[in-house]
């Protein structure tokens, strides 16, 4: 079996793949948790973008709000867990498949202007290949979360959790540098 | 603690502070962007409205062949860009008016336009390499649209009818017709009204 040497003890190739799924399941876990934050932070936002772009009629629009944050809690929560793992993993995977096949919808009506309400800043461009790219990424590695801790997770680390924070910091600037507006093509002189 | 668990927190610290870092710099771009006025052609007084039908016009090419300006356009667009060979501006333009052809090709068709002497356009074209553009000189076509200070540009739609029109002196004004034609506004000077009026309703 490979391994990889760490100081002076021999980490295994298991170890390995434990340690990096706890870092993916944390990371994946703080954005979650960071989102339903975001919900609850710009409430009426989230139950317009429920109406607009989801599609659900007014009296439920709340309601189905309030349903995605309290999954995206649950999930987050969960996944912290070493022994829930898999069950939150794929809470969170449906969670992120559910936002996905709705990007895809609004994609194939023609909606491209619609607020997806799936950046943590105003939305300031169009639905494209960016949004689709990454709540597939998105979905695939809580899928990947959920197979790998199967047979049970590592316990999160604190600098697991600083690592997650960390990879939050820079799904944010990537957030932020996306919405800005684009150049037009053909800038280059 | 190890030294390895000690330099993977250093690392993920660092990582954490450059993120930060990267956003911070993203939402001052994006402050930029929404204080800075955007640079638009500036539409000056002129004979026909933004949205009116444009009068098809049927005018002979400086290469003999025939070219049509407005009507329908079966799809596509077309930008008049009157330019004249002692411009010095017009000159400065031209780069971004290849990109723009390139770039724009889907949906968009450029004529240069002129008046005057046309040995002295054909030198003018051979001279910057402009034989790709239909190029038309007519002093009737510049009076149509109002044309009295050069570049200018004329944005016609598919439907023939008038979208946007301005001097073009830079790249950005240039660009700024085919994002007024997107965002459905003529002009710069409709675009900050209807910012003013956006701000005063929403009580900024």
């Amino acid at each position: 079996m490979m391994a990889v040497l760490s100081g002076t003890a021999a980490v295994s190739a298991q170890d390995v793949d434990r340690i990096l799924t706890a870092q993916l399941a944390a990371f994946i876990a703080l954005l979650l948790a960071a989102s339903a934050v975001h919900k609850w932070l710009r409430w009426e936002h989230t139950v317009e973008v429920a109406r607009e772009f989801a599609g659900i009629p007014r009296p439920a629009a709340s309601a189905a709000a309030l349903a995605a944050g309290l999954a995206e809690c649950g999930a987050a929560g969960l996944m912290f867990s070493s022994g829930e793992r898999m069950l939150g993993a794929l809470l969170a995977a449906a969670v992120l498949t559910l936002y996905l096949a709705l990007i895809v919808r609004a994609l194939m009506a023609g909606r491209r202007n619609v607020d997806c309400g799936c950046s943590f800043g105003a939305p300031r461009h169009a639905l494209g290949t960016f949004e689709l790219a990454r709540n597939a990424v998105l979905a695939i590695m809580a899928l990947w979360v959920a197979v790998a801790s199967a047979r049970g997770g590592a316990p999160i680390a604190a600098s697991q959790i600083l690592g997650a924070a960390a990879l939050l910091a820079s799904y944010a600037a990537l957030d932020q540098l996306m919405g800005l507006q684009p150049m037009r093509t053909g800038a280059v002189l | 603690m190890s030294f390895v668990i000690a330099s993977q927190i250093a690392l993920w610290l660092a990582v954490l502070v450059l993120g930060v870092i990267c956003i911070a710099l993203a939402r001052q771009i994006g402050v930029l962007h929404q204080r800075i006025a955007p640079a638009g052609a500036l539409s000056l007084r002129q004979p026909l409205k933004l949205g009116e039908p444009t009068p098809e016009m049927s005018l002979n090419g400086l290469d003999g062949a025939t070219v049509r300006i407005g009507g329908v356009r079966g799809g596509r667009s077309q930008l008049v860009l009157f330019v004249s060979p002692d411009c010095t501006v017009c000159e400065a333009l031209l780069p971004a008016v290849r990109s723009a052809q390139g770039a724009e090709r889907q949906w968009l068709d450029i004529v240069l336009a002129s008046d005057g002497d046309p040995v002295e356009h054909r030198e003018f074209v051979r001279e910057k390499g402009l034989g790709k553009f239909p190029y038309v000189i007519s002093e009737h076509l510049g009076r149509t649209f109002g044309v009295a200070k050069l570049p200018y540009a004329v944005l016609i739609d598919e439907a023939g009818k008038l979208t946007a029109t301005g001097l073009v002196n830079t790249r950005e004004h240039l660009e700024s017709l085919f994002v007024a034609k997107e965002q459905g506004v003529g002009n710069i000077q409709q675009f900050l009204r209807s910012s003013d009026q956006r701000r005063v309703s929403s009580g900024e």
